[in-house]
């Protein structure tokens, strides 16, 4: 039964980070290849918030949210070209310099030792210690998540987002603030791949920088272009998809250094038969060209 | 279709009117002359008919007019009711958020979305554009997302959309696209018109319609239209103005000679 919950929770939070993720590609358009970084941030920030400052476990998720958001606007708004190849090269810029603060910045991060003795989270004076108490409170919040999202998405701020994907020019004009929207959506996928961050450091109560590597972002992609993107149901059979391989590889008692190339095979191969078979991946809106 | 108009004009007020300025605007691509000390005012209400080989510059005198290009030298002023403003100086999307509106040669609808959401992307001032708004999801955001719907639907209707609202747009001919962005331009209630060649596609009884609307729209709704068209013979009895590019210089021809 523990199996099956942490199972639930790992999907809680990459359900989180999938739907961030898809409001920039899908919706907006923007390829990123940073999100573990952002990820890595809120786990980083809220861990820090808990263990040094002794803040309690929702503040530290608002306070990762809020450094997710507050980088992206540090490194879109000078960002004049926003948009395409040059956002995808700033994104990459942005992790692995992040990667390297992770890596190199001992005194604050652990570099690579990480930081371990993350209290499990604790609200409104109950202490989420058991899988079952806890997957039941991250559901809660990734349903707050998830909503937030949704009414985004079908409200005339999703739609102008849409129309800006599919052609800036003409969204531009008809009044549309193409700059601004592209900027508030990277801020509110920020905010929210840190609240995941968070999320994700409470659960495992260990974090090191090889968990927001680049190979990270690759997957958090992975899961967005294989479940599709343009609505919220890509994003969760993305992520229950990616998320389902490894542990079905699990059973079939490979020696452990071949199970993790052949993971990595699958989830390739599983890229290249999408491309080519369904290019809107397997319950997305938009098609890849 | 009239009955339509008129009937959207009553409830959305009369549009502002609008005003176009050109003086002595000049640009080049790679040293070679596009437009010519252009000098022009289009004044409230008017109708013109722009005209031109391919390549004298039609499009990029849109382009200039609508914020998208800046020239090399010259003075592009509009004028919105009481508001003037430096074209040269403001972004497409002020403009556009100010009355302009702008139907473009390859037409440029957003292809993902339905026929009913691309008439909606063109409404002005959406409070829920804003995402904190949106998420909180007021009651006056809702209201007015209600009544964007309903204003949409109408427009739809007076272009006689109204049964394809819930179409992909990729599933349309030609004609109904040019429809439906004509649509979404009286959705953006603006006052000044950009239209690049709106007939192009449409057989001679949708021309002719079209063209007849177009006039409609300037003498009874006061919007101030330059077509840039190659077909002359639809659109020029409508036309208050009729004029040519001619490597680079602009002509006015006299209604006489069209």
């Amino acid at each position: 039964m523990s199996y099956f919950l942490h199972l639930l929770i790992l999907l809680e939070i990459y359900l989180v980070v999938a739907a961030s993720l898809n409001l920039l590609v899908g919706h907006a358009g923007l390829l990123q290849v940073a999100h573990a970084a952002y990820f890595g941030l809120g786990a980083y920030t809220s861990s820090l918030l808990m263990t040094e400052l002794g803040v309690g476990f929702l503040p530290a998720v608002a306070g990762a949210g809020v450094a997710g958001g507050a980088l992206s606007l540090l490194v879109s708004l000078p960002a004049w070209r926003f948009r395409g190849d040059a956002f995808v090269m700033m994104s990459l810029a942005v992790q692995v310099a992040l990667f390297a603060i992770f890596y190199n910045w001992v005194d604050l991060t652990g570099g690579p030792f990480g930081l371990s003795g993350i209290p499990k989270p604790v609200t409104w004076g109950i202490e989420l210690d058991t899988s079952g108490s806890m997957s039941a409170a991250y559901g809660v919040m990734v349903a707050l998540c998830i909503g937030m999202l949704f009414l985004l998405t079908r409200s005339p701020f999703g739609r102008s987002l849409q129309a800006v994907r599919d052609d800036e020019l003409a969204a531009r004009s008809l009044g549309i603030p193409a700059r601004r929207l592209k900027v508030e959506a990277f801020a509110v996928a920020s905010a929210l791949v840190g609240v995941a961050g968070a999320m994700y450091a409470a659960y495992a109560s260990y974090i090191d920088p090889t968990s927001f590597s680049l190979d990270e972002s690759i997957l958090m992609l992975s899961m967005v272009v294989v479940g599709g993107t343009g609505n919220l149901r890509g994003p969760l059979v993305g992520a229950l998809t990616l998320i389902a391989i490894p542990e079905v590889l699990r059973f079939a008692a490979l020696p452990d250094a071949f199970a993790a190339n052949l993971r990595l095979l699958a989830y390739g191969l599983l890229l290249l038969v999408l491309m080519r078979l369904r290019p809107q991946g397997l319950a997305g809106q938009y098609r890849y060209e | 279709m009239e009955m339509a108009l008129n009937e959207a004009a009553r409830t959305r007020g009369a549009a502002a009117s609008a005003r176009a300025m050109l003086r002595d605007v000049k640009i080049a691509f790679g040293g070679q002359t596009v437009l010519d000390g252009v000098t022009f005012d289009l004044r409230p209400g008017e109708l013109a008919l722009l005209g031109g080989e391919n390549g004298s510059g039609k499009t990029v005198l849109l382009n200039v007019l609508s914020g998208h290009l800046a020239p090399d030298r010259g003075s592009v002023e509009l004028q919105f009711g009481e508001r003037r403003v430096d074209a040269v100086r403001s972004s497409p999307e002020r403009l556009a958020r100010l009355g302009l509106g702008r139907l473009w040669q390859d037409i440029r609808l957003f292809p993902s979305m339905t026929v009913l959401d691309n008439v909606l992307a063109g409404t002005a001032g959406m409070l829920g554009q804003n995402p904190i708004l949106a998420v909180l999801a007021l009651p006056a955001v809702l209201r007015q997302e209600r009544m964007a719907r309903k204003r949409a639907h109408q427009n739809l209707a007076t272009v006689g959309m109204a049964d394809r609202a819930q179409s992909s747009c990729d599933m349309l001919s030609v004609g109904q696209m040019k429809r439906v962005a004509v649509a979404r331009l009286l959705q953006m209630e603006a006052s000044l018109l950009l239209l690049d060649e709106p007939l192009a596609g449409l057989d001679a009884d949708a021309a002719e319609a079209f063209s007849h609307d177009l006039g409609r729209l300037c003498s009874k709704h006061g919007k101030t239209i330059l077509v840039v068209e190659h077909r002359h013979d639809a659109i020029s009895r409508f036309a208050d103005r009729v004029w040519k590019l001619n490597h680079g210089r602009l002509e006015e021809i006299e209604r006489s000679h069209v």
